[in-house]
């Protein structure tokens, strides 16, 4: 007689191939994650070309004043000493940004990364026009100069047409700037950026006011913030503290729930398709059971292990939010992945197999759910306040438990007492033991029973029986 | 206490009772299965059959009293020599046929070495060559409820238990399945079925098992039951083929006239009590011309009709096994 572990065995390995290695779940779990893959190294790369430069004439009718001070503080701008030197400030800029993001050091190439996602520095000529030019004659210039098929940009294309009157310099003032269908809209808006700035420079000139200065006083602070811990200072990044915890915990639903869902799935369909009985005849219930959980605990990992590679390979692309995830809150996952699946699937085990077919299993798993969306009504909460009394007491009420419990390890503004991992692991498996043994006993009366589904108050009533 | 089990007894039910609720589904059952023989396990609808099948297979467990199987105090514990094809049975629908029975197999103990083979010649055995790489929804019912049959007995169990196994099955698929439990038996296994198919118990079975209503009303072998079971049918067949029934209903001691299938013949019920010498005198001498006169043996549909009409109450049960407290049992055993 063949052992009762091989028999299990032999359950968890038509289970797991029964689910996980059929085009449906190849489609349903590995192509989501692929496709995922696909768009992140084939598209990113492609929106991820160098912005257009912009590169051209741009013409100028000022008159605010016989100097034309607004022209000349476009000329200014765009004069190739101070263009370069700007140029190279958004670079600083943009990889200071980047250094705050990771303690480790950044990685070789990265400043060529930056001046590629950055573009070439602008190429723009002003060309100043008399009160009396024919305006008219200048906008179709700019039509007659619009890109024709991809439109390379060339130096002594005519971009723009500025028209900036006495008007423009009293507060809030206007302009007009006529541009070409042809003119890329990030272009149009940082042309238009800088012409405003000319005139607010101008506005200050004129009330004797240096206007770098004023701009470089009136820069508003960057506040940091830096936590302070045991181990020293740390620096604060809120989006990772906040996107990161959750998600972890949403890796651990997707896993348990479809993994879930697919034990509730193939009970019922064993359940209708009446060959429950004939199994049973070569294996108890409970081996049954067991080996169906530990079969669909497995393709939870196998989902768990894609969807996890894929969240590797996607942070990857990004290495200063790559080195944020805490590689060492892994094995804690892992454990209440253990404990998360075990309770949730015994739950759909029994669910599965006292109802006839799945329309029934909803009303069962209406309550269930509401339950276990807590995490997800409440998770910024959790996040924000990962040691408040609501953390805390829900960190050891299963079946919420490890998914509050994933959230609060995943963040790291406040350690989590190590008491409370521990505790709340073990409260975790007394109550996989207690779920399992409840499910075994609904299992074993409801899988021979065909009909009217049982009343939640009836599931209960079978807990008594042998 | 435990009583030990003769080794010559396959299964044995000692005052076993299951209660659902407080209806009794099965009621102080005690069964002994010789090894080897075929049983028929007969009864009406709800009358616990399946219920006792369970209990004997270790699917549920019984309230009071005692079973083993094949020696042991629990089918539990010897699952993997017993073949069973429940009553409520099916197949993995997107599981390919060869898969299936591989499957099984192994679940229940079979040796993997040369489980391919045996399943290739039980395909063939039963006409359904080349469906193993089939999915099993892709096969009829007749066809499913073969590889089903071979589900039940690829392992080659000392004990087969099958609940209904003729329900559905076409004249044709139905003689296929008495032909293959016969070759069963031929080999010294030991077989228990349940089945309303009357006749394919007559024709396969050596001892024949009856329960109403939970209780057992009926034991013995088909001579020992046919020889037990009084006939009270007379067939008179006329020359006459329009002949009126009334002229047998008025000959004393007839207490019904029915038609039976074929016109001028009628089936007369002689009263319990009366004289069948006298009936059948009278209606050879009869109203009406006639070609033949015979008492017919009690067939097994006699007997079951006899002891389980529908809507009987245990009571007219009882009445109508001749005043019988206890189970009728017939036999060496009995």
């Amino acid at each position: 007689m063949r052992s009762p572990i091989s028999k299990i065995v032999d359950v968890a390995t038509r289970e797991y191939r029964a689910t996980a290695l059929t085009k449906a779940f190849f489609f349903g779990v590995f192509a989501f994650p692929v496709l995922v893959i696909g768009i992140i190294t084939v598209l990113v790369p492609l929106f991820d070309s160098p912005p257009k430069r912009l590169q051209g004439v741009v013409a100028i009718a000022d008159t605010t004043g016989p100097e034309g001070a607004v022209a000349a503080a476009l000329e200014e701008h765009f004069k190739p000493e101070n263009v370069a030197k700007s140029h190279q400030e958004r670079v600083e800029k943009r990889l200071a940004t980047l250094r705050e993001g990771s303690p480790a050091p950044l990685p070789p190439g990265a400043e060529e990364q930056v001046r590629k996602s950055l573009g070439e520095p602008p190429d723009v000529r002003i060309e100043r026009l008399s009160a009396s030019t024919d305006l008219k004659a200048e906008k179709d210039r700019i039509v007659s100069d619009l890109p024709k098929g991809r439109g390379e940009a060339t130096p002594d294309r005519r971009l723009a047409l500025v028209v900036v009157g006495p008007d423009a310099l009293a507060a809030p003032g206007s302009f007009d700037m006529f541009v070409g269908r042809g003119l890329d809209a990030d272009l149009s808006e940082q042309l238009r950026d800088v012409t405003a700035t000319a005139i607010v420079d101008t506005r200050l000139a004129n009330s004797g006011m240096n206007a770098a200065a004023v701009r470089a006083l009136s820069a508003r602070p960057d506040g940091k913030s830096i936590t302070l811990t045991e181990k020293g200072e740390a620096k604060s990044n809120d989006a990772a503290q906040l996107l990161l915890p959750f998600a972890f915990m949403m890796l651990l639903w997707i896993a348990v729930f479809s993994s879930g869902q697919y034990l509730l799935t193939t009970t019922i369909e064993e359940k209708s398709s009446r060959v429950m009985e004939l199994l049973l005849s070569a294996v108890s219930p409970v081996q049954l059971m067991t080996g169906k959980i530990i079969g669909q605990a497995l393709v939870g990992l196998t989902i768990l292990l894609v969807y996890g590679g894929v969240a590797i390979v996607t942070a990857s692309q990004f290495p200063n939010i790559f080195r944020l995830i805490p590689l060492d809150k892994v094995p804690y996952l892992a454990v209440y992945f253990f404990v998360a699946y075990f309770l949730i699937g015994s739950m759909m085990a029994a669910i599965g197999s006292a109802v006839n077919e799945m329309r029934e299993a909803q009303s069962f798993m209406g309550v269930a759910m509401l339950v276990l969306m807590i995490p997800f009504f409440l998770w910024n909460l959790i996040i924000r306040q990962p040691n408040s009394t609501f953390s805390t007491v829900a960190s050891f009420i299963p079946p919420v438990s490890p998914f509050v419990m994933v959230m609060r390890l995943g963040q790291t503004t406040e350690p989590i007492p190590m008491w409370q991992v521990l505790g709340s692991a073990l409260v975790g498996l007394v109550s996989v033991v207690i779920a399992v043994w409840a499910a075994a006993k609904i299992f074993r009366v409801g899988v021979l029973m065909y009909g009217k589904p049982p009343t939640p108050l009836e599931l209960l009533r079978w807990l008594r029986y042998a | 206490m435990r009583t030990d089990t003769p080794s010559d007894i396959a299964i044995r039910n000692r005052g076993v009772t299951k209660r659902f609720g407080d209806k009794a589904a099965v009621n102080a059952l005690d069964l002994d299965v010789p090894q080897g023989s075929v049983i028929g396990f007969l009864g009406p609808n709800g009358a616990g059959k399946t219920t006792t099948i369970r209990m004997v297979m270790g699917i549920i467990m019984p309230d009071e009293g005692e079973i083993s199987v094949l020696g042991r105090h629990s089918a539990i514990e010897s699952k993997d020599r017993i073949g069973y094809l429940p009553e409520e049975r099916g197949v993995y629908r997107t599981m390919k046929v060869g898969d299936f029975l591989a499957y099984v197999a192994k679940l229940k103990g079979a040796d993997s070495a040369g489980l391919s083979k045996r399943i290739d010649d039980w395909l063939e055995r039963v006409a359904l060559p080349g469906v193993r790489k089939k999915k099993c929804q892709e096969l009829s019912k007749g066809m499913q409820q073969k590889v089903q049959f071979i589900s039940t007995v690829i392992h080659e169990p000392d004990l087969i238990i099958l609940d209904e196994p003729f329900s559905g099955l076409d004249p044709v698929n139905a003689r296929l399945l008495r032909t293959l439990i016969q070759e069963q038996h031929d080999k010294g296994r030991t077989i228990i079925f349940s089945t309303h198919v009357l006749f394919s118990a007559e024709q396969l079975c050596d001892r024949v098992f009856m329960i109403n209503k939970g209780r057992k009303i009926l034991d013995g072998t088909l001579d020992q039951i046919r020889s037990a079971f009084d006939p009270r049918t007379i067939v008179a067949e006329t020359f006459d083929r329009g002949a009126d029934a009334s002229a047998f209903e008025r000959i004393p001691g007839v207490e019904a006239v029915t038609r039976t299938g074929r016109q001028g013949t009628w089936e007369l019920r002689v009263a319990e009590g009366a004289d069948k010498q006298s009936v059948m005198a009278a209606a050879a001498a009869g109203p009406v011309p006639i070609r033949r006169v015979e008492l017919r043996a009690a067939t097994l549909e006699d007997v079951f009709i006899s002891l389980v009409n529908p809507g009987d109450s245990e009571d007219d049960i009882r009445r109508s096994l001749k005043h019988h407290d206890e189970p009728m049992e017939v036999g060496a055993d009995a």
